[in-house]
């Protein structure tokens, strides 16, 4: 079962065979590493 | 450091014929354009709205390196940007001009950052993709001489129904081409326009293609090569999550879209995707991290296996519902 502390969650990964913490708001992660810049056409039609 | 980003299509018209392509076929055959007056007013309007955003001008089409006036519309943005109006300058293109260095070192000379997507790691896939025989080729030269060039290239796959079980061998193909000095972003797909009609021969289910995506996903982690996985992170085990987008709601929230059809306003497609979410994902604990194209997704296949991996993980946050 999960667990949230703070911004912190710890969960079961069954990958890893163990418990890991995962931050929700980590200020140490930097968007250039992250972000979708292919997201583009934000007003495509349906 | 706060970022926002000026969604900027610049034309309609495309060298390709994709058939996950998010705008209709008709909207690409009639040409419509943004020049570059159309670009100073945006910058002027960008400059009044002072805001704590650092401006990421994301220009994209249709195919942008078909507009006549690419060279000229990137000199006045490039102007904005060494006056501080702008962060950053993002090309959306298939690259397929690029093939042609000398085009390439042009471009390159006012860009920051090329997203390109690659559908499959084999020509003649990727070119029926794109209808296109070719485009593969040319894409690929696209990508290596911007990266000769000093532009950050970042990669977009789709977990698409022909090509998800060799997602691995893509990866192992981008990771032969140029180790990682790409950065890789892994997303679902936008089932919209042509994508919509075409869904039947594209979409997949994301909880079967989930062995295929962690295979792809371990390679990318053991070979150091940085990603982003814009896809429901309950269907992923926690050991991908760190490579969620991070503060993306907040992005997308303050970003605008400028087009020749609807002109200026607010980025409503993605807000409608990305901030708004599916109702049952409102009481995950991971509602604020999580950010994938679900709209059309789950109209195709229902909230059943994200309800089943939420609870499978106990992410409901308590008294919701």
């Amino acid at each position: 079962m999960t667990t949230k502390i703070g911004n912190t969650i710890i969960v079961y990964s069954e990958k890893l065979k163990e418990e890991v913490e995962f931050e929700l708001v980590d200020e140490n992660l930097s968007i250039e590493n992250y972000e979708c810049i292919g997201c583009s056409n934000a007003d495509y039609g349906n | 450091m706060r970022f926002r980003k000026l969604y900027v299509n610049i034309n309609s018209q495309c060298n390709c014929q994709c058939i996950n392509c998010i705008l209709r076929k008709e909207s690409r055959i009639k040409e419509s354009l943004l020049g570059i007056e159309d670009i100073q007013q945006t910058l002027m309007k960008i400059d009044k709205l002072k805001s704590k955003y650092l401006n990421i001008f994301e220009i994209s089409g249709g195919e942008p390196t078909l507009h006549n006036d690419l060279l000229g519309i990137l000199s006045i943005v490039k102007s904005a940007k060494n006056e501080g109006k702008i962060h950053k300058i993002a090309l959306l293109t298939n690259a397929m001009k690029l093939s042609d260095n000398a085009y390439c070192e042009k471009v390159s000379e006012y860009i920051d950052d090329a997203i390109v997507t690659l559908y499959s790691c084999y020509p003649d896939e990727h070119d029926w993709f794109t209808g296109v025989p070719g485009s593969f080729e040319s894409k690929i030269q696209g990508i290596d001489n911007m990266i000769k060039n000093g532009v950050n290239v970042h990669i977009k796959i789709l977990i698409i129904k022909p090509s998800y079980v060799n997602l691995k061998e893509m990866m192992s193909y981008i990771y032969s081409k140029w180790e990682d000095k790409v950065h890789i972003a892994l997303n679902g797909t936008h089932f919209t326009g042509d994508a919509k009609d075409n869904h039947e021969d594209l979409s997949i289910q994301l909880s079967d293609a989930k062995v295929y995506i962690e295979d792809a996903l371990d390679f990318l982690l053991d070979n150091k090569i940085r990603f982003s996985v814009f896809l429901p992170l309950c269907i992923l085990d926690p050991k991908y999550w760190k490579n969620s987008p991070v503060r993306y709601k907040e992005l997308i929230d303050n970003s605008f879209s400028i087009s020749p059809t609807y002109g200026f306003g607010k980025a409503t497609r993605l807000l409608d995707e990305f901030i708004n979410k599916n109702p049952i994902c409102q009481n995950c604990v991971l509602v604020e991290r999580c950010n994938w194209p679900w709209k059309q997704y789950c109209n195709i296949y229902g909230s059943g296996e994200i309800l089943y991996y939420r609870d499978k993980l106990g992410l409901k946050i308590q008294g919701g519902e």
